[in-house]
């Protein structure tokens, strides 16, 4: 069942309903029923890797936390503080084994069914034998729930969180639909409680709710869906087309993939916000970022955000980390190089983790990497950037270098979607190559350029109309403007000629139905 | 209470809106390729309730060649023609039990041209244009549920809104199709579609009396099994109800062949000669048994695939002497009450008189 099926909307119709009339104490039961039917509905029998998965982290976090509380009542009866801390000691590193193997069964499960392919074949390859290959299909959102579940158990351990005793609330927590199909990655401490109180679905909640979610197709479907034709075709034919073609497919490939996924979002936190939960953002106009550092503060956030809190910071504070920090003190003394080192392996494992997450492959992985290379470079050579800046008396508050800025950044950016979107490396390199060659310069000039993969003029006016609608709003977003808010204090009249507007334009100017070729969401792959 | 009548307003102008989207991205009746003579039977909704004696039902060589107006002309016995394009059995019987909610037909005759249709042959057009339409309250649930379409959930959706199936018409929508939300594709005569236009069939036609005889005494010891027409099974499932509703209607199923230049017609007129008979119902073959035959080459609009006007009258002719030998039914000219009728035959005259037919 896709979001973007008239499937998912009389799912969630129904939901709606029949949440409204339960009763307060059931209604979590509710969310967690129906959850449990969007996902055996498009995972089949590989739900059971999601009930193995709740069931790991539920045990492990009881455990972590008998451990805990065992030890405190000890420690309570014993006065010698030497033999408190060393009770203490003994706790941290029980806790921690079995944190250890909580965490070993879930990545086990995503390494299997993601990865073996890809590492079975590489072995292969490598040691020139023949170990049989197994394809599994993968259930719906593993990569997002086992890094849910990674975060829940963690955060048990770290003391942030109290384990939930109540295994079905813990299995809610995990199988919550709408975050299931590309995210975003929730955290126990901010979700766990609207998920679990009786919420009123108000008028608010609805009209909100929905026009996020509508806000969502259009994206979707009028934008994302539009643009993949020619993306697509370019792609599959690449090697017929140089120069501004190319250029057009991997600036069209970084608009469709922001569109979907931004899309994709709304949708499922509309849906979430009809049932009064509020999800995490994960998009805040990476478009508008100024560096590549920033652009992954707002795009994918609650990515980012784990890897920080789950790969970054354990790293950073772990002893070769650290030992890596003194040795670069003491030869760099306390210049950048010094403070580059010192933050090197931690980005290193998060690019590292981020390309794997993406996707099994090598190509993920140079993905990851490549990101990690222009941050590593951005930091080393940030202060020989800022003498040019000084010598050549560049202003860097005007609009202008804020706008070559953000250009930049939207640059290295479609890059790294190239590297995402080609089938291989292979294809990427050469694509990149034919950027800088110019044949066929005809094709341009008689617009035979802009019209491929059945796209014909009316889809490119709706495309720049489209696509300058998001621009504004997300304009409009940058500088604080709450557009349901806003919309909310408008006459009647033009709320609902904006609201119909958008309806009948996702009906009409959307790709969908015979004659089109309905994409799947790409991050709803992981 | 004020945001329920709030919404309750929002989703009901939502459905209106989309109710004319429907009409307007909807092929059907519209100027485009194929689709433009689907136009033909939408005044079905507008006759008089109990007005029409007799209901012809089928696809295109219905329409283009049984005109009721020429029958009401000769023997004053009311008809209309419920046909469209490739018009499949399963349409016709949606068509006829509809029909009978709104009229009382005394005969309903069923064209057999797609009597040897496999299921899996049925076209989007044939199938689009009898959905569309009928109207909600007519059986267009009904037809879309039927088990022997096997239509999906979003098939059965596209059926109801067909603005999701044509949205793409945005790019080739003429002011046509915004007129034809207040007028038809076609001027149509109560189902018939009037065409003067002659384009000749340069082959020569065996589907005649003449020919039929010939065959006959070639094959007197003719074995119908051991040709290769077969009447497939979901068309006699709904021949079978189709009886059944007839006779509980008190109303009389007849089956008919158009004329039409088919190779096999005479074999399929042996077939369908067989069943009509195996089923104890009329039947009735324009090719075989006119009198006055058809000339393929002045009464014919598209080389021999429809009929013209010329033809129609032809046909007329032959039926007004049928219902009127084997049927009672009243003669309606001289009741106030069809002054209508009257009215309208008057335009179809006219029309022919313009056109010297």
């Amino acid at each position: 069942m896709l979001i973007n099926s008239i499937e998912f909307i009389i799912f969630l119709f129904v939901l709606v309903i029949i949440y409204k009339l339960m009763p307060k104490r059931f209604k979590w039961v509710v969310l967690l029923i129906a959850s449990y039917i969007f996902f055996a509905l498009n995972s089949g029998k590989y739900t059971v890797f999601i009930i193995l998965s709740t069931l790991s982290i539920y045990i492990t976090a009881l455990k972590i936390d008998k451990i805990g509380n065992n030890a405190s009542q000890k420690a309570k009866a014993i006065e010698n503080k030497e033999e408190k801390k060393k009770l203490k000691n003994e706790a941290k590193k029980k806790k921690k084994i079995v944190l250890i193997i909580g965490i070993i069964v879930n990545i086990s499960m995503l390494v299997i069914l993601k990865y073996s392919g890809f590492l079975i074949g590489e072995f292969n390859h490598l040691f020139k034998i023949n170990i049989p290959v197994f394809k599994f299909l993968l259930p719906l959102g593993i990569s997002y729930y086992t890094l849910q579940a990674i975060s829940y158990i963690v955060d048990v351990y770290r003391g942030k969180i109290k384990a939930e005793k109540n295994f079905g609330k813990v299995a809610l927590f995990l199988v919550y639909f709408p975050q299931l199909v590309e995210g975003p990655i929730g955290r126990f401490d901010r979700l766990a409680d609207q998920l679990y109180r009786p919420n009123e679905i108000t008028y608010k909640t609805i009209t909100y709710g929905s026009q996020l979610m509508l806000w969502g197709y259009f994206k979707k479907m009028v934008i994302a869906d539009r643009v993949a034709m020619y993306v697509n075709y370019v792609f599959e034919n690449y090697t017929e087309y140089t120069f501004l073609i190319i250029i057009l497919a991997i600036v069209g490939y970084t608009l469709q993939i922001y569109a979907e996924f931004s899309g994709g979002i709304d949708i499922v936190r509309g849906a979430s916000e009809i049932f009064g939960i509020e999800l995490d953002k994960n998009f805040e106009r990476p478009f508008f970022a100024k560096s590549i550092d920033e652009f992954w503060r707002r795009w994918n956030i609650t990515l980012g955000a784990w890897l920080k809190e789950y790969i970054f910071y354990p790293i950073s504070l772990s002893k070769v980390s650290l030992k890596i920090t003194s040795i670069s003190n003491k030869y760099f003394k306390k210049s950048n190089l010094s403070k580059v080192s010192a933050v090197a392996l931690s980005l290193f494992c998060v690019w590292l983790g981020n390309g794997i997450w993406h996707g099994s492959g090598w190509k993920y992985i140079i993905y990851g990497m490549y990101y990690y290379v222009i941050m590593m470079l951005g930091k080393i050579f940030a202060p020989l950037g800022e003498k040019i800046i000084k010598i050549l008396k560049i202003k860097t508050e005007v609009f202008s270098y804020k706008l070559w800025q953000i250009l930049r950044t939207t640059g290295f950016v479609c890059i790294g979607m190239l590297i995402f979107r080609a089938d291989n490396l292979k294809i990427a390199f050469s694509m990149f190559k034919s950027i800088f060659k110019v044949n066929h310069l005809e094709r341009i000039f008689n617009g035979e350029a802009f019209l491929l993969g059945g796209i014909k003029v009316q889809d490119i006016i709706i495309l720049i109309i489209s696509s300058l609608i998001m621009l504004y709003i997300s304009i409009k977003q940058e500088k604080g403007m709450k557009v349901r808010d806003t919309l909310a204090k408008q006459n009647i009249l033009f709320r609902w000629i904006i609201l119909y507007g958008v309806i009948f334009s996702i009906i009409i100017f959307g790709i969908y139905g015979e004659g089109y070729n309905v994409q799947s969401f790409i991050y709803g792959g992981f | 209470m004020k945001n329920l009548i709030k919404a309750f307003i929002f989703i009901i102008i939502l459905i209106i809106i989309i109710c004319v989207l429907n009409r307007v991205f909807s092929p059907v009746g519209s100027s485009e390729g194929g689709w433009y003579v689907a136009g033909a039977m939408r005044d079905i909704y507008k006759q008089q309730k109990n007005s029409i004696d007799v209901l012809y039902v089928g696809d295109s060589n219905v329409y283009t060649g049984i005109s009721p107006l020429e029958i009401y002309n000769n023997i004053g016995v009311t008809g209309f023609s419920a046909s469209t394009p490739q018009q499949d059995i399963i349409g016709s019987y949606y068509f006829i039990k509809g029909f009978f909610k709104r009229q009382n037909p005394k005969v309903v005759m069923l064209e057999t041209g797609e009597f040897f249709t496999l299921r899996e042959n049925f076209t989007e057009l044939g199938m689009r244009s009898e959905i569309d339409y009928m109207n909600s309250g007519f059986d267009k649930l009904d037809i879309l549920n039927d088990k022997c379409l096997n239509l999906t959930f979003a098939e059965k959706l596209s059926y109801l809104f067909p603005v999701i199936r044509f949205h793409d018409r945005y790019q080739r929508l003429t002011e046509f199709d915004i007129r034809k939300l207040v007028q038809n594709a076609e001027i149509s005569y109560k189902g018939y579609l009037y065409e003067f236009k002659t384009e000749k069939y340069k082959n020569k036609s065996k589907n005649n009396y003449k020919e039929y005889k010939k065959y006959e005494e070639e094959h007197k010891k003719k074995d119908i099994e051991k040709l290769d027409l077969k009447i497939p099974e979901y068309i006699d499932e709904k021949i079978d109800l189709l009886i059944k509703l007839c006779k509980e209607k008190n109303s009389e199923l007849v089956l008919i062949t158009m004329p039409v230049t088919d190779d096999r017609a005479i074999e399929k007129h042996e077939v369908i000669k067989e069943y009509a008979k195996q089923k104890g119902l009329k039947y009735v073959d324009f090719n075989m048994e006119i009198e006055d035959p058809i000339n393929w080459e002045t009464d014919t609009q598209d080389k021999g695939d429809h009929l013209n006007i010329r033809g129609a009258e032809k046909v007329g002719r032959y039926i007004s002497k049928y219902l009127s030998e084997n049927f009672d039914l009243e003669n309606k000219k001289e009741k106030p009450e069809y002054k209508k009728w009257n009215e309208s035959l008057q335009a179809y005259n006219e029309r022919k008189k313009e056109d010297n037919v």
